[in-house]
């Protein structure tokens, strides 16, 4: 019944909205912190068996040289919103011969999901995204986006099922001037609090942006050398993820 | 005839010291008749850019509006004036929108884009109707007299040229060029940028 | 996803489909019948009477927009309203146009959605007229926009009011009111969202005709440090914008406050926080 889908309830809520948030709730964790030199996203990487090759699962994404994503909820609806955001990302390429800033390519997907929310035959997508970039204009940016289609930039954020224990930790140990190490270290404590079974380099994933220097941003202008910009954002190796944990 | 000849007129834009400038003819003609000595072809785009947009006449206001548009958009979704580089990408990529009917205009863009450490440094660029960029150092010229342009420009630009000294350059480049070409003259307008002030002056020209 | 469908008929109970069988075309051709639609608009007036209070105040010389967050918190990223150009947090209260500043009450992604579509009709209104759009004309757009989505079929209504403040050469300042159903009306001054009874009967008495646009700031943050949920006003809590008209250049001015602005003008009203409140700003 495409009328029931995203309709209105008495109360004013939209159903289908309430239902999608209840399919993230059920998604392993995923958190994202930013440091004054960088960001830190990371997730829980679970594999229904141990029988799948959990190299080939990848949560954590990059969109462009400068995004990276991560999701908490259904791995098929997470999948077409990262094709549909690399697609976004490369027609702002094309557009304007550089990378969307992260507050514009996070609209786009916005969008994307809130169209979801209000047309006929479709429901919802059930994922909650952290997207993750670094723009020259506004530095290192987080932003959580929800199955809604709203979007809101957090300093830090946690989504999936341990949102709010990870929530309130994060709350206790950020500060504004937490340093990109810290970040990563914070991240894995908090992963760890609520980890079901063992956390090792293969049962999560992080990703990281750095800030460029001044030089590295000139490199990267048109017209210069190469005219491509050193990528900022980066996935961890599974051996810069064991050192991390080994600490 | 070309249509890229039936109005008329040119533009040139040369880099200097921390300043950027760009010049225009103001004739708009009818093929030989002469229409008006006050056509405008230069636009501000922001404070630091700007755009000329030499060739039909009908598509240099479309392309005026067009631009403004996109700027506009650009400029309220991302909550920030646009940079030159990323401009000129949006011109090139605008016109190449009209690949199999294109525009008959090939813009001109002269501006100050920021640096990381936070200073201007000059840009200018240009494109030709279908939007191949060409990111020049020292000048770019565009029109019915751009072949005279070229040759002006390269005996009479040097590189470093103070605001003063570039006003006169450009000036002397656009002046000398248009008297050879019957389409382009009737009055030159020249935009001189810095980081905080820009000036226009408009030259007095040989009037046939 | 079937399943929650399912239970969903039960709202719907004039529409007595309890299969969950039917092929799409038949699915979207249910939502254009009458009675039951009639009340979706209800609910979602009811989603955006639980939204953060937007007051808008006509003045002689320009208008006054407030609003309040809803959505705060210690971790919440603020930074670009600080230094962005074109200020707000991008919660409550847009830019449209040079002319037209927005406030939004409902569901954000549907209000970023409006807003968007504001923004796409002020621009292509300039190209086809080279003149700014009238406020009017602007809110009639949207408003046509949010009716045809009552209408066709399989789409439900946007969940979110607009506040339009805005200035043209024709009608000079106005402030419009639209709703998700499609009306608009004009306004000296009005409020949607949260306690907007409250708030507008405030303003009932408050309000005269020839206000202007300093005496209409006071009025509007007065009335919201009584209508708004917390204790005292603040920047984190609070949105605010002004359009008025540039005296040398007579064109439009439209101000988004930045939050470090709000702080100034609530000090400058007394309505500010005291000293010891400082040290609780994250």
């Amino acid at each position: 019944m495409a009328s029931a889908d995203g309709v209105f309830s008495p109360s004013g809520k939209l159903v289908q909205i309430e239902h999608a948030l209840a399919a993230v709730s059920q998604g392993t964790t995923s958190l994202g912190i930013k440091a004054s030199n960088g960001i830190v996203i990371a997730t829980e990487k679970k594999s229904p068996s141990i029988l799948v090759d959990d190299s080939m699962l990848e949560k954590v994404a990059i969109v462009c040289p400068n995004i990276g994503i991560v999701y908490s909820g259904m791995g098929p609806d997470f999948r077409v919103l990262l094709t549909r955001a690399r697609k976004s990302a490369q027609a702002y390429w094309k557009r304007y011969g550089e990378y969307p800033p992260t507050r514009v390519l996070t609209q786009e997907i916005a969008t994307v999901m809130q169209q979801a929310t209000q047309s006929g035959g479709v429901r919802p997508y059930g994922v909650s995204l952290l997207v993750a970039g670094w723009d020259i204009h506004r530095g290192p940016t987080l932003y959580q986006v929800d199955p809604s289609g709203s979007y809101w930039a957090w300093k830090a954020s946690a989504i999936g099922k341990n949102m709010v224990n990870a929530k309130t930790f994060l709350e206790k140990r950020y500060n504004d001037d937490i340093s990109l190490e810290d970040a990563i270290h914070t991240a894995l404590l908090t992963l760890k609090e609520g980890f079901e079974g063992q956390m090792t380099e293969k049962t999560i994933e992080l990703g990281v942006i750095t800030v460029p220097t001044p030089a590295e941003i000139e490199e990267g202008r048109t017209g210069a050398a190469t005219g491509r910009p050193k990528p900022t954002f980066r996935k961890l190796t599974e051996e810069e993820v064991r050192d991390y944990l080994a600490l | 005839m070309s249509i890229m000849e039936y109005n008329g007129g040119s533009v040139i834009a040369m880099v200097g010291k921390d300043c950027v400038a760009i010049a225009s003819d103001l004739r708009l003609g009818n093929q030989a008749l002469g229409i008006s000595s006050n056509f405008q072809k230069i636009f501000p785009v922001t404070d630091r850019i700007y755009l000329g947009l030499p060739g039909l006449a009908t598509d240099v206001t479309t392309l005026r509006e067009v631009f403004r548009f996109r700027v506009n958009m650009y400029t309220i979704k991302e909550e920030r004036e646009i940079e030159p580089e990323t401009f000129a990408h949006l011109v090139s990529s605008t016109l190449y929108e009209r690949r199999f009917g294109p525009y008959f205009i090939e813009p001109v863009m002269a501006g100050l884009s920021k640096v990381a450490t936070g200073g201007f440094k000059p840009f200018i660029a240009a494109t030709d109707l279908i939007g191949c960029l060409n990111f020049a150092k020292d000048f770019v010229v565009a029109g019915t007299a751009s072949s005279k342009l070229y040759g002006a420009a390269e005996g009479l630009w040097e590189p470093d040229l103070e605001p003063e000294q570039l006003f006169e350059t450009i000036s002397q480049t656009m002046l000398n060029a248009v008297d050879r070409d019957a389409y382009s003259g009737w009055g030159v307008v020249v935009h001189v940028i810095e980081k905080d002030k820009i000036t226009t002056r408009t030259l007095k020209g040989r009037m046939d | 996803m079937i399943v929650s469908k399912i239970r969903q008929c039960v709202h719907i109970a004039a529409i007595s489909n309890r299969h969950n069988n039917l092929t799409v075309v038949e699915k979207l051709g249910r939502t254009t019948i009458f009675s039951p639609e009639g009340k979706h608009f209800e609910y979602a007036m009811e989603a955006i009477s639980h939204a953060g209070t937007v007051l808008g105040v006509l003045a002689k010389d320009g208008v006054v927009l407030a609003a309040e967050k809803k959505v705060t918190g210690k971790l919440l990223d603020l930074s670009g309203a600080k230094e962005g150009g074109y200020g707000g947090s991008g919660e409550k209260i847009f830019l449209l146009n040079s002319n037209v500043i927005g406030g939004v009450a409902g569901l954000t992604a549907d209000a970023n959605s409006l807003i968007n579509y504001a923004r796409s009709a002020a621009q292509q209104h300039l190209l086809a007229y080279n003149e700014d759009i009238p406020v009017e004309l602007l809110a009639q757009r949207l408003c046509d926009m949010k009716q045809s989505y009552t209408q066709y079929g399989g789409l439900r209504p946007f969940g979110a009011s607009l506040l339009y403040a805005g200035y043209d050469q024709q009608y000079q300042f106005q402030l419009y009111h639209s709703d998700p159903s499609g009306n608009y009306s004009g306004w000296k001054a009005t409020c949607i969202g949260a306690n907007n009874g409250t708030a507008q009967s405030l303003l009932k008495q408050e309000y005269k005709d020839d206000i202007e646009v300093k005496a209409a700031i006071s009025l509007v943050l007065k009335t919201m440090s009584k209508t708004m949920d917390s204790t005292t006003l603040g920047s984190e809590k609070l949105e605010f914008a002004v359009i008025t008209l540039d005296p040398e250049t007579k064109l439009p001015k439209a101000k988004i406050y930045r939050p470090d602005e709000i702080d100034e003008l609530l000090q400058a009203e007394g309505l500010g926080k005291k000293e010891e409140d400082d040290a609780m700003k994250s």
